[in-house]
């Protein structure tokens, strides 16, 4: 699941993914803006075919949390 | 109700980087030295220098005074000073900064494409059609994130993509610099 976390991700940042674990927190570390968080939202909703609900983002702060909110939901 | 622009188009050398960073509090030199990105660790720490230099130019609290602390939400505000509100945005190439003394939001925003997703998920259905009907969705598309943005930081919550109605507002404005958007949203304090 981090791998496919990942390659969403990949998408929005200039991050190496090397660079990337499931400690990394997506503004902090990465520098995403909320638009990038937001807009990371929407393409996980798409890549796998679920909503994620408003008061769940602020939930997903690092990679791993992405991960494992993920794996419960599919 | 000032606003500062500063234009970043090109890296910070790492003298000047590291003599800034020493300038700022432990806290956020120690957040900004955690980027992967340098371009967003430059303007995260020239945002934190430019509220500095702006909150002494308008109300002339010395840098050695100015303390930054988080609020509830994570907004950042100057301790001790209830009066003088500040917010910083950055996006790419541009770093901005709004000072004044009512509580005030700003963001800027690169002109990003026009994302239904995005919008369903963070726009009303009347500024959904707003964008539609725009010849220019991209750019409206753009300026109404930047709007919601700024009063959401206004009021300190600073998270978009949830839907708040507007309240207590006293100014907001919206401009262009090349194709960056940039809004500011200042409250009553309420």
């Amino acid at each position: 699941m981090i791998k496919q976390v990942k390659d969403v991700i990949s998408q929005f940042t200039d991050v190496t993914m090397n660079e990337v674990d499931e400690n990394t927190v997506l503004t902090a570390d990465l520098g995403l803006s909320s638009f990038d968080v937001v807009a990371i939202v929407a393409a996980f909703e798409d890549e796998f075919d679920i909503e994620i609900p408003d008061r769940d983002i602020k939930k997903l702060i690092t990679v791993g949390d992405i991960a494992s909110y993920l794996s419960e939901k599919i | 109700m000032n606003v500062y622009v500063i234009k970043v188009d090109s890296p910070l050398e790492n003298e000047t980087f590291s003599y800034l960073n020493k300038h700022i509090s432990k806290d956020k030199a120690e957040r900004i030295l955690r980027q992967k990105v340098k371009q967003n660790s430059d303007c995260m720490l020239i945002g934190e220098i430019l509220a500095m230099y702006a909150i002494k130019a308008d109300f002339g609290v010395p840098f050695k005074k100015q303390r930054f602390r988080l609020g509830e939400f994570g907004k950042p505000y100057l301790f001790g000073f209830d009066n003088i509100h500040f917010n910083v945005s950055h996006s790419e190439e541009y770093v901005v900064c709004a000072v004044g003394d009512t509580p005030v939001g700003i963001d800027v925003q690169k002109m990003a494409p026009y994302n239904c997703d995005i919008a369903k998920r963070a726009f009303t259905s009347e500024e959904i059609n707003q964008i539609e009907k725009s010849e220019n969705k991209s750019r409206e598309f753009t300026k109404q994130w930047t709007h919601k943005e700024a009063y959401l930081k206004m009021i300190g919550v600073g998270f978009a993509g949830i839907a708040y109605e507007k309240r207590n507002i006293i100014y907001e404005n919206t401009t262009w610099i090349e194709d960056y958007c940039i809004s500011i949203c200042c409250g009553n304090g309420k």
